[in-house]
């Protein structure tokens, strides 16, 4: 399961694309819903780490997540996030949780049901950040419960069913023919 | 120009020998090479033409090494390469697509990563560098940003790149296919002259015409990727010329001599036309400047630049007019004003009006038809809509007319190159319309297909309608454009038949159309520089040299996200604001930034800070007897004030401290640091780099897919879910296909082996050192962090 220098570019170009979108998705944020209520606010936040699906949706490698999401973060950072140098540190901890998830399959399940699980672990990742970082250790027990769960099913719709619809619609395209996803199940090199 | 003879017997062993090769891609049934028995020896040129899916590419990248080491494929037969090429950067590798084989930012860097590749000592790289410039025949400062380049000099750069690690073997594959007339005629003059010098050199091309003069030797590959017939270059053309004429290799109508005259003259006279204008532009001038820095232009004095001038043309049905000029003389900008994409800056363009029983009057097609597909099948994209199994009978026959039988359940992006152009035109035929516009539309074809194309839009012509297309192609404004249009920076400079352009050298020559001139004018003009990109590429000099611009960047990552942990630790507001205070402080006397500048960058994230505090007002935990108010369906504490103010600070300093570190670093030194100081294996650091420099790339693919929608008429009923996924896919593919040509480019430099593994078998072209600085800075924002928590209360 050696990363290939192909699979490192295609996670870049991939990730920065995400990191952009991030950055939308923040402007996005602060204005609709985190004024109504941080429960449904907590909805949002799935998108966050649709690069630590859609990544090793792809690639399939160990650290796929993690990279992926670190990077898109980085960028989402440097190109102005209100949120500072946070979306990248972050980006590292909801990376983390998917990895967690995948790593979990031993890096080789990668259907539906995998994908919503390992994305879905992404929201703990992002639970434990924003509790030390923004304030959710401030809310009342029920509130954080709520964002908890509502954040882990927005990670596994968001990151994970999204992922896995464009990984499949792209993989029909043709162009992933060198990517471990074209590989026949068990084969995974 | 004259043939130079090759010293073909002064080597009694061949460089690279092949024997009874054949090569399959994964997931293909037929082999794309079949049985290919072939050498190269030192100082030889060949030229390898045929048409094209015919497996060209495939021999050059094994001759190259790079199948099947870096394109996955099996292979059965024999490859043998001389000990010589066998050494990293032995193989230069001139790629296709000038976008996708870069993968630094700046010139030099991008010299110097294959310098690096092969442990060229720092001290030696700019001369090396200098040199490899001068020999490319690019003049140009090695600062500036290489995708700010036009086409033909990122060719140059890419030529250069090569050169500069002195390679034994040199491949061109197809170096000219999106370069206008005159790049193209001075990449064949630098190619011409490597072969002179004596260097060995396999050429592919398309447009192959212009250089049978300058290559002794010619291999031809036929559809089966079968090797047709080889020998000097001559003697195979007088031999294979029939079945060349047969296969689409040479466009029809040409003589043996090549001779154009013949074109004209087989012309009939003049087009007869309706006299009342279809499309209008009158007094059109376009800037890509917008209007608020245009008016401050002005205001100045200056006038902003502008992509078009003045530009006045009436089209009327019955014409098939060509628009003709150098790259980035404003050919696209007027086809999109005309299709009425976008709005002219001055002037005024008169589109028809809304015709019954046409969904748009003007039908466009975009450069890359991957652009205008909406569907994931063949068949629905013909039809415009889903059809299921049984395909109706007018998508049928489109299928038939346009030669893609058997495709109907197909993804449109996956069809060869000429497929998707072949169904691009389809689908913009489909419906009847008055005009058709279309940027390009022959790029990238063999001659078969572009006289498949142009056979279609002459008919359209016949019927009174009206063509107009944008083309570098000058045999097909001979052939068929009853009308040319030549633009030169942004003005028309001849408006006429194409009978009366073709003496007049003086505007061809200024214009950039003449080929085989060998011309040396480095006038090149830079593209439109995308806007997203240089906000994170691109650093103030001021900032450089400002004391926390010349700290080592991975250090400085380091401090500052240790000084954002630390100032999670705040617990009231004095504490916050004495953090906040601390990037603040440094980004006006550590790096130089003015305190107006200061404010200007923080101020969009003040409505993020008030937001902050209003979610925690609203929503903190308050203990049983704390005071709390109700405002709407919102319980207020004075507590969850306090915490939303901290909260708030802390994010203040979170984001001072990332604007302090964006505007000093530069993410080139970035990327080293991390390899040098942090030993990140360069495949992971450099491979990060040259995806985050394919990014600039997005916007502009962006913007042409919003416009290709928004053609395609309303009669698109899907879910808006489904569109974005849509919309997502021809970004997608297009990134991950320049992703994959750009690692295969970073190995053909000698990417490969140690010198992507580990960071101490590669060497630097400039140093990211770590001083005694970057820990005093680090113990200086981590003490002053750390006190603050400790003594303010």
């Amino acid at each position: 399961m050696q990363w290939k220098l192909r699979d490192i570019v295609v996670t870049a170009v991939l990730a920065t694309a995400c990191g952009a979108i991030y950055l939308g998705w923040d402007l996005l944020y602060k204005f609709v819903p985190s004024s109504i209520n941080p429960v449904v606010a907590a909805g949002f936040n799935g998108l966050w780490w649709i690069a630590a699906g859609i990544v090793p949706y792809i690639i399939r490698r160990p650290g796929a997540a993690v990279l992926a999401e670190s990077i898109g973060g980085f960028v989402e950072f440097a190109l102005g996030s209100p949120y500072g140098i946070q979306a990248f540190t972050i980006g590292i901890a909801q990376g983390l949780g998917v990895e967690l998830g995948f790593m979990m399959g031993g890096y080789k399940k990668y259907n539906l049901a995998w994908m919503l699980f390992a994305t879905g672990l992404g929201g703990i990742g992002n639970y434990i950040y924003s509790y030390f970082y923004y304030g959710v250790n401030e809310y009342t027990v029920l509130t954080q419960i709520g964002y908890l769960v509502v954040t882990m099913l927005s990670g596994a719709i968001l990151s994970g069913l999204l992922s896995k619809w464009v990984g499949d619609a792209v993989k029909r395209t043709g162009v992933l023919r060198n990517f471990a996803i074209s590989r026949p199940i068990g084969k995974a090199s | 120009m004259s043939v130079t003879e090759t010293t073909q017997l002064a080597a009694p062993e061949p460089w690279v020998e092949v024997c009874q090769l054949t090569v399959t891609y994964p997931g293909q049934d037929t082999p794309a090479l079949r049985n290919i028995d072939f050498s190269l020896f030192e100082g030889e040129a060949v030229l390898v033409i045929g048409p094209s899916g015919s497996g060209k590419s495939t021999l050059a990248m094994v001759l190259a090494g790079l199948i099947p080491e870096s394109v996955e494929a099996t292979i059965t037969g024999q490859i043998r390469h001389a000990p010589i090429l066998q050494q990293p950067g032995a193989i230069g590798y001139v790629f296709q697509d000038p976008e996708a084989q870069f993968c630094q930012l700046t010139v030099g860097q991008e010299i110097a990563f294959g310098l690096e590749n092969i442990g060229c000592q720092p001290s030696e790289m700019p001369t090396r560098i200098k040199n490899a410039l001068d020999t490319a025949g690019l003049a140009i400062d090695t600062q500036a940003p290489n995708y700010a380049l036009s086409g033909g000099m990122k060719q140059k750069l890419a030529l250069a790149a090569d050169l500069a690690m002195d390679p034994k073997f040199l491949i061109f594959d197809e170096p000219t296919a999106n370069l206008d007339p005159e790049a193209t005629s001075q990449v064949f003059a630098e190619i011409g002259r490597l072969i002179r010098s004596g260097r060995t050199v396999l050429i592919i091309e398309h447009k192959f015409e212009a250089l049978l003069d300058i290559v002794p030797h010619l291999v031809i590959i036929d559809r089966l990727g079968q090797i047709r017939d080889t020998g000097p270059t001559r003697d195979v053309i007088r031999r294979e010329w029939d079945w060349m004429m047969a296969e689409g290799l040479i466009p029809e109508g040409l003589s043996t001599g090549f001779g154009r005259e013949n074109l004209i003259r087989q012309r009939g006279a003049g087009a007869v036309h309706s006299e009342k204008p279809i499309l209008q532009a009158k007094d059109v001038s376009y800037t890509y400047v917008s209007k608020r820095l245009e008016k401050r232009l002005k205001k100045q004095g200056r006038s902003p630049s502008y992509a078009l001038r003045r530009v006045s043309l009436d089209i009327c049905g019955g014409e098939l007019v060509a628009i003709v000029g150098p790259n980035g003389s404003g050919k696209s900008t007027l086809l999109n004003l005309l299709a009425g994409l976008s709005k002219p800056t001055q002037g005024v363009i008169t589109l028809p009006p809304a015709q019954p029983g046409m969904i748009v009057p003007v039908a466009f097609g975009f450069q890359n038809p991957e652009h205008q597909f909406i569907f994931e099948r063949v068949a629905d994209e013909l039809a415009n809509r889903f059809v299921d199994l049984d395909i109706p009978d007018d998508v049928q026959s489109l299928l038939q007319d346009f030669a893609l039988q058997g495709q109907a359940e197909q993804s449109p992006f996956a069809l060869s190159q000429g497929q998707k152009r072949r169904l691009s035109v389809a689908v913009m035929m489909r419906d009847p319309h008055l005009a058709y516009l279309l940027d390009e539309p022959t790029f990238g074809q063999d001659a078969r297909t572009e006289q498949y194309i142009m056979t279609r839009l002459a008919a359209l012509k016949e019927q009174g309608k009206a063509v107009v297309l944008t083309t570098h192609d000058m045999d097909l404004v001979w052939r068929y454009a009853t009308r040319v249009v030549v633009l030169v920076s942004g003005q028309v400079i001849f408006d006429g038949p194409p009978q009366d352009l073709f003496y007049r050298t003086d505007i061809m020559s200024q214009a950039h159309l003449l080929v085989a001139s060998d011309s040396t004018n480095p006038d090149d003009e830079g593209i439109e520089t995308p806007k997203l990109g240089h906000r994170f590429i691109e650093v103030d000099r001021r900032q450089a040299q400002s004391p926390i611009g010349r700290l080592n960047p991975g250090w400085k990552l380091v401090t500052t996200i240790l000084a954002m942990g630390i100032a999670m630790f705040a617990r009231n507001i004095n504490q916050g604001i004495a953090l906040g205070l601390i990037p603040l402080v440094l980004l006006w006397a550590g790096a130089w930034l003015t305190p107006w500048q200061i404010i200007k960058r923080m101020s969009p994230f003040v409505i993020f800070f008030a937001l902050y505090t209003w979610t925690l007002t609203a929503y903190s935990r308050v203990g049983p007897h704390t005071p709390t108010f109700w405002f709407l369906w919102y319980r207020l504490s004075w507590v969850g004030l306090d915490n939303g103010l901290v909260l708030a600070f802390r994010m203040l300093a979170s984001v001072a401290f990332g604007i302090l570190y964006v505007s000093t670093t530069d993410v080139t030194q970035l990327v080293v640091s991390l390899t040098q100081n942090f030993r990140v294996p360069p495949r992971f650091s450099y491979g990060t780099l040259a995806g985050i420099r394919v990014f600039p790339l997005f916007e502009e693919e962006w913007r042409k897919i919003r416009q290709a929608r928004a053609l395609r008429g309303k009669d698109i009923r899907r879910s808006r879910v489904t569109r974005i996924v849509t919309y997502a896919l021809p970004l997608m593919t297009q990134a991950i296909r320049i992703g994959e040509r750009v690692a295969v480019a970073m190995e053909s430099r000698g990417f490969k082996g140690l010198a992507a593994e580990s960071a101490g078998a590669r060497t630097y072209y400039f140093d990211t050192p770590v001083t005694v600085w970057d820990f005093v800075y680090l113990a200086f924002v981590v003490i002053l962090s750390l006190g603050i928590l400790i003594w303010i209360r």
